[in-house]
């Protein structure tokens, strides 16, 4: 337990009164709103002191009190001569917040001398940061009072350029600035700036060594309330302060020509860390846009200079893109690698324009690059990591218009390095845009489920989300007349091939019970469109089973497809079936209907599938994690493979297989169908067997009823073997994310 | 009086088959007993008539009579693998309407390659009362490598035999096709077959194939091929001793029906006794390779006068060289079906000597009309022909020797045939309830069904 008493607002260390002159040093505890005025209430007269007031960093208050806010400044100082005599012997002080609220706290009026000198010599440099923003006579007043200003003055900086680029700001851009130096303001301004100090390039590749660099500082102020006299400079740190006349306000360059003029001689790192310093200083103030425009070209020129890699092991610092990708506007996917010697880089900043940046280093993901690793132990590197590759989602809007962007690597001793990033335009069709992401990794990651987490799961989906689904209306069109009121709507998409249909109405044409039903062909490719319309044309005729064939103009894969398929189904049961799914003989349909009338509670219906081998496809679908893949929930089909011996009694299951699977309309609408979140075709159909399970219903099995199933006959077309895995283990990450929770608690109470 | 359409994948005016020729045959003999039967075979090149598939082929007759005359179904694209007919409207328009005219009551298929098998369900669609027979001749239902049920080169294991199909066992044999693939095709095929009352099978072996391929039982018929009656020969019982030294091949020269397997059996033979003995080889090099050709060519020169080529021969010219020789040797390095040379052979009282696999072994029973020798092994084979120049044998084998079916007697079985399914189909209703079509075709079946009873 502390014995410390319970904390104020506000405290008062000391108020001070001699010779017409009060100081009072205070501390606050929290930041609050902003300060906007102070009145001290001595006897009865109220006396503002807002221009005499001081706040500044106090690190012991945090250090002693454990229970005050961090990281702002908790100290507070007064120093004033107000008019008149004041013979009271207490005081209260009133802080007025700009939410319109009051900070009160009461004090005795000091007069120990004694007391105010340890005080007044503690806070040296503060009294000469407050005394410098008084008029000189109210300031010397003090002083003298004070009997402080003797202490060691900071070193003269060296000024190269001082102008008003923009209206309420003035640039100073020098160098040589003494280390102590905290902040920059001017003399009767409140606003300080804190100084950026950058090394210049001396010559290509050199940076200029010595004491500290260059410097530039954005002071801002309101010009409207005026500069009087003489401008002076006031720079400040720790207790230190140092005056820097300049001269007349009318003396200084205003616009962006001088800038300009001085700005040539810089190197294009130099000039970014300019630009970048007047871009977060002027982001207060209207800019006219002819300024704004006028800066964002010069940065993009400086941008066009930077080299496309950075290739300084002088300065600890290597880095390689191997793909820029946009998704979409949503962000941009980084893969490359990186030799950055830990002690000395302290920050990667990805920017598109002027803002502060995305510090990629603290947020990607490294991985081995075996190829690199070898490349720079011959040159004889010394390595601190093998992991130098990297992969990087950066969840940063990208206009469409934007062609480059800019990698800050921010190092110790304020040097920068700067490398250009040229933006290709976004790839517009989704799978074609999910590819290089999904191939710029190995299932192998040491950190897979961070990757997955950070980088390619965020990538993937806003590629996914970002796709333009079709405008058009889907062409419908019958082949032969439907039956007028059917029994169940077969929903078949149709991907790559479509050769499965006529195998498909050879083994329907049989079956009188498939006349009862509707059959809805959903065409998910633009490609096979044209000729499978034709065959079908000529199946028609020939078989006499008729059957709907939809399009939807693209290819939005299977879940989309059977979505489309369904919300024109008229049948009161729905049969989610591949098209490489075939029946061994007629009757199964109606069999399974009554398997689904019967079972209790029935969500799901699904029958047993087989290979053209004979051997088990589906049995019913289990979850099961896959350490392989960080632990990610996988749908595992028991027995896959084997000899078809399993039992004839319905069976109870989690998940089914989608490639035929029987479920009431109403309850498929009730539920939203298929997920549409998996890419191309994926895990949908356990994500539609637990939307059921959470709906209350129950999923079964009827292994008496057996159709073959020619797994993956279509999806093997996509082609590339390599992505597809990736692809898969993205939709098992999506799938996971969506029922980690569910699946976890069921598991658990069975 | 019946009215039978007869199909089958070739005319014989228009290129030689044993399956051809044996419809061909069954077709006349049924005309000539007063049936009205419609022959189509089929032809590959497209129709020169715009907008249909069909053409017209007189029987031969100097006075052209509507009833006699064959139908020509051409049929230029055609899907092997599975043996469909890409151009469905062939099938649902220009066949249905030949139906429609001819108005069948029994449609008979000698075959579904290069017709396709579309036609079978369209016949079924014409009418679920007709019934409909199919004469199998080889196993290309079963098997993708020309239907014989041997291994290719890409299941590293040419030429040997195989037992069973199965999809990876396929998929072996042709790597670009996949598993699935095969699966399909049989799923294919059987959709078709299943329509099928009863299948002609004409040997014993070809129909257990086609049971254990998952053919009903009972819907496979042992039938064999008619042959046709040919004049009285006595000179086998004068010649024996000239006659037992003559070995002869009949059929296509090719390395299938075993020829260059014969030319090793005839090196084999020990000079002194391929002195004493002829060898005669009858039949086209049609089909064959360049290389297969030359070689061919090559060894009948190194022969000397060993073994001669005659090349083709014309049907009529059968029996005068079947009674200069007094051997057939059918050397088929595959299974066979039932050649139609070993009936040949026995209708001209010819022993013969052949593999010991498949049709052959079962046609020729061993050491009592014929000689088995082991399949493939050509010094086997030698051996027997070392042991068949022997009069006495001969002599005997040849006294065992039954004729073999008639045609007239074959057609008789077929018509059995067809009136037993026809009284089985008729009271049935049609499984494809297309009420008009139904309504249509059932009146002749019914016809046909009533003369049965």
């Amino acid at each position: 337990m502390s014995d410390q008493p319970p904390l104020q607002r506000l405290c008062i260390d000391l108020a001070y009164f001699e010779q017409g002159c009060l100081f009072v040093f205070g501390w606050m505890v929290e930041p609050g709103p902003p300060l906007v005025g102070v009145r001290l209430h001595v006897g009865a007269r109220a006396i503002d002191l807002s221009r005499g007031l001081l706040r500044f960093a106090r690190p012991d208050v945090a250090e002693h009190w454990p229970g005050v806010a961090r990281g702002i400044d908790h100290g507070l100082l007064i120093a004033a001569c107000p008019p008149g005599e004041i013979d009271a012997s207490g005081c209260s002080l009133s802080l007025i917040l700009a939410d319109g609220t009051a900070w009160d706290a009461t004090a005795e009026l000091s007069r120990d001398r004694d007391r105010f000198a340890g005080f007044a010599e503690g806070h040296a440099g503060a009294l000469e940061r407050l005394f410098a923003m008084l008029d000189t006579q109210t300031a010397d007043r003090l002083r003298a009072v004070a009997g402080v200003g003797g202490g060691a003055a900071l070193a003269a900086p060296r000024i190269d350029l001082i102008c008003l680029p923009v209206r309420n700001t003035l640039l100073v851009l020098g160098g040589d600035l003494d280390p102590a130096v905290e902040t920059i303001g001017l003399q009767g301004v409140a606003a300080v700036a804190r100084p950026l100090r950058f090394r210049r390039e001396v010559a290509p590749g050199v940076v200029r060594q010595g004491a500290s660099g260059d410097f530039v500082a954005i002071i801002d102020f309101d010009e409207a309330q005026g500069l009087a006299g003489d401008l002076v400079l006031v720079l400040a740190g720790g207790d230190r302060l140092r005056r820097q006349p300049l001269g007349v306000p009318a003396a200084l360059d205003r616009g962006l020509a001088a800038l300009e003029r001085h700005l040539r001689t810089f190197d294009a790192d130099s000039r970014l860390v300019v630009l970048g310093a007047m871009a977060a200083g002027i982001a207060r103030w209207q800019v006219p846009p002819a300024i704004a425009a006028r800066l964002a070209t010069l940065r993009d020129l400086a941008v066009a200079e930077l080299p496309s890699r950075l290739d300084r092991p002088d300065l600890g610092v290597r880095l390689t893109l191997d793909l820029v990708h946009p998704v979409g506007q949503e962000g941009v996917f980084l893969a490359g690698w990186a030799v950055l010697e830990t002690d000395r880089v302290e920050q990667v900043n990805f920017r598109l324009a002027d803002e502060p940046g995305t510090d990629i280093l603290a947020h990607w993901v490294a991985h081995q690059r075996p190829d690199v690793w070898r490349s720079l132990k011959r040159e004889g590197a010394l390595l601190e990591t093998d992991e130098l590759g990297f992969i990087c989602f950066i969840p940063q809007p990208i206009a469409p218009d934007r062609k480059q962007a800019a990698i800050a690597v921010r190092c110790r001793d304020h040097v920068s390095l700067h490398m250009r990033v040229d933006l290709p335009p976004a790839i517009a069709d989704p799978v074609e845009a999910i590819k290089p992401i999904l191939t710029s990794f190995h299932q192998t990651h040491r950190m897979l489920r961070r990757l997955l987490d950070r980088h390619i799961g965020p990538a993937v989906q806003a590629a996914w989300s970002s796709r333009k689904l079709a405008a058009a209306a889907p062409v419908i069109e019958d082949f032969g007349a439907p039956p007028a009121d059917p029994e169940v709507s077969l929903v078949i998409p149709l991907y790559a091939r479509f050769d499965f249909v006529e195998h498909q109405l050879a083994q329907f044409v049989d079956d009188a019970y498939l006349r009862r039903c509707e059959i809805l062909y959903v065409v998910d490719d633009p490609a096979i469109y044209d000729e499978c319309r034709l065959a079908c044309l000529e199946l028609s005729r020939f078989y006499e089973v008729p059957f709907r064939l939809v399009y939807n103009r693209c290819n939005a894969g299977f879940a989309a497809a059977t979505n489309l398929g369904a919300s024109l189904a008229r049948g009161r049961y729905i049969l989610m079936m591949n098209s490489d799914v075939l029946p061994d003989r007629p009757g199964w349909l109606a069999e399974l209907v009554a398997a689904h009338r019967a079972l209790p509670e029935a969500g799901a219906v699904a029958p047993k599938l087989l290979y053209e081998d004979g051997g088990i496809q589906h049995a019913g679908m289990r979850f099961m994690r896959l350490p392989l893949w960080g632990g990610l929930w996988v749908n595992d089909h028991p027995r896959k493979g084997q000899p078809n011996q399993a039992g004839t009694e319905p069976a109870e299951f989690m998940a089914l297989t989608g490639a035929c699977l029987l479920i009431r309309t109403a309850l498929w609408r009730e539920v939203g169908g298929l997920s549409e979140e998996y890419v191309i075709g994926d895990f949908e159909d356990s994500d539609l067997c637990l939307k059921l399970l959470r709906a209350g219903r129950r999923n079964w099995l009827v292994p008496a009823i057996e159709l073959y199933h020619l797994e993956r006959q279509s999806q093997d077309r996509i082609g590339d073997a390599s992505w597809r895995r990736n692809l898969s283990l993205y939709n098992c990450w999506t799938h996971t994310q969506r029922w980690d929770g569910e699946i976890s608690r069921r598991l658990e109470a069975s | 009086m019946t009215r039978i359409l007869m199909i089958a994948h070739g005319h014989p005016d228009l290129g030689v088959g044993g399956g051809e020729i044996a419809a061909y045959r069954q077709c006349q003999e049924l005309r000539a007993q007063g049936h009205e039967v419609l022959f189509m075979g089929r032809i590959a090149e497209p129709s020169g008539h715009g907008g249909t598939v069909f053409s017209v082929r007189d029987a031969g007759l100097s006075v052209p009579d509507p009833s006699r005359q064959d139908v020509l179904f051409h049929s230029p694209d055609f899907d092997h693998f599975r043996f469909s007919q890409r151009a469905k409207w062939a099938v649902y328009k220009e066949f249905r309407s030949l139906l429609d005219r001819f108005a069948p009551e029994v449609v008979h298929f000698h075959h579904y390659v290069h017709l396709g098998l579309e036609l079978i369900r369209e016949v079924r669609k014409y009418s679920g009362a007709v019934p409909i027979v199919l004469t199998l001749h080889e196993y290309l239902a079963i098997c993708n490598n020309h239907g014989q049920m041997i291994k290719t080169e890409a299941a590293k294991a040419p030429g040997r035999l195989c037992d069973r199909a199965g999809p990876a066992d396929c998929h072996a044999c042709y790597p670009d096709r996949s598993p699935q693939d095969f699966f399909l095709r049989e799923r294919f095929i059987k959709s078709f077959f299943s329509l099928v009352d009863a299948f002609v099978c004409p040997s014993e072996f070809l129909l257990g194939r086609y049971a254990q391929w998952g053919i009903a039982r009972e819907k496979l018929v042992l039938l064999e091929n008619g042959q046709p009656a040919i004049p009285a020969d006595t000179s086998g019982d004068t010649q024996a001793e000239s006659l037992c030294r003559r070995f002869a091949f009949f059929g296509q020269v090719s390395e299938l029906k075993g020829v260059p397997l014969f030319l090793d059996a005839i090196d084999a033979l020990p000079d002194t006794l391929r002195e004493r003995l002829a060898f005669d080889i009858h039949g086209t090099l049609h089909h064959q390779s360049e290389e297969f050709r030359r070689n061919f060519a090559a060894r009948v020169a190194a022969s000397g006068d060993g073994v001669r080529f005659h090349g083709g021969y014309r049907p009529a010219d059968l029996s005068t060289l079947m009674r200069r020789i007094g051997w057939v040797v059918v050397p088929s390095i595959w299974w066979e079906n039932s050649p139609l040379v070993i009936q040949e052979a026995f209708n001209h009282g010819r022993p013969v000597i052949c593999s010991n696999i498949g049709g052959p072994a079962e046609k020729v029973a061993d050491g009592v009309t014929g000689l088995h020798f082991i399949a493939g092994d050509a010094g086997d084979l030698a051996e027997r022909i070392g042991q068949a120049a022997d009069a006495g044998l001969w002599a005997s084998l040849r006294r065992n020797i039954r004729p073999p079916l008639s045609i007239g007697e074959a057609a008789q079985r077929h018509l059995d045939l067809y009136q037993r399914l026809a009284l089985r189909r008729a009271p049935a209703p049609s499984p494809v309830p297309t009420p008009a079509a139904a309504a249509a075709a059932s009146a002749p079946a019914r016809r046909l069904a009533r003369r049965a009873k």
